[in-house]
């Protein structure tokens, strides 16, 4: 391991920008291009607010957020200790919510597969849950 | 919260039947509610037919934005109208691209060049 970054925050909507602005400045000693940013933004975006959604019930939840390097791959790892997902693989499928009355369209998973080279979700009911995210950040120069 | 602790800023316009929505910053689950809620009160308050959303000055979208789209397309529907897309591009173009977005919305892509 190269370097890494631990924090944690309650599970409210308005951190949900201050973890873009975390990974943000800890993928930029890798030099990405502006869109390769944007997407791990989205990811972790994407991995906070499904824990800040669907984890706790109540608003007195926390999220463990953790980031850390290994050459030029970068791992981030969110996780809550919340209700659990019943069923990962249907929760991954695209298009499948629990809350579109809230508007949301349950394409979260989706957005993290397509822009990150890698993902693992660990779910135990009742404990929480883990989605562990992993990018390779080319060396364009 | 205040908007400008956000960085968002959303004007709206009329073109013919429509009422224009410009949005400027973050579009995540926590924008979302705000844009949501003006949105749906400017387009009721001045009983316009279609909605279109300009996405060209948005620094970041995540899939936040397909459910705020769709549910704008719910409330125009309702109403006999529509929601357009403007503008959409970096990382805002690519999760719409993702979506079966363009299969219920007319969606045009570019503009500025500011989200990467």
């Amino acid at each position: 391991m190269d370097n890494f970054v631990k924090m944690r925050f309650p599970a409210k909507a308005q951190n949900e920008a201050f973890a873009r602005m975390a990974v943000s400045a800890f993928a930029m000693s890798f030099d990405p291009t502006i869109s390769t940013l944007s997407d791990i933004k989205a990811a972790v975006s994407e991995a906070v607010t499904n824990a800040i959604i669907h984890a706790y019930d109540d608003d007195k939840g926390e999220i463990e957020l953790r980031f850390f390097s290994r050459g030029r791959t970068l791992y981030i790892e969110t996780e809550d200790f919340g209700k659990g997902i019943e069923d990962v693989k249907k929760a991954m499928e695209p298009m499948f919510t629990t809350k579109s009355d809230g508007e949301r369209s349950g394409l979260g998973f989706t957005v993290m597969e397509s822009f990150m080279d890698g993902i693992e979700v660990i779910s135990k009911i009742n404990k929480g849950t883990t989605v562990r995210l992993k990018k390779t950040i080319e060396n364009d120069f | 919260m205040q908007e400008e602790e956000f960085s968002l800023e959303i004007s709206f316009g009329r073109k013919n039947d429509a009422l224009t929505v410009k949005i400027s910053g973050e579009i995540d689950h926590f924008s979302c509610g705000l844009i949501r809620e003006k949105t749906d009160r400017e387009y009721i308050q001045r009983r316009l037919k279609n909605i279109e959303l300009d996405l060209s000055r948005v620094t970041f979208a995540d899939s936040s934005v397909i459910g705020l789209i769709i549910g704008r397309q719910k409330v125009a529907k309702s109403f006999g109208g529509r929601v357009s897309v403007v503008g959409a591009e970096g990382v805002c173009e690519r999760i719409i691209r993702l979506s079966a977005l363009e299969k219920i919305v007319d969606v045009t892509y570019g503009g500025g060049k500011r989200n990467g």
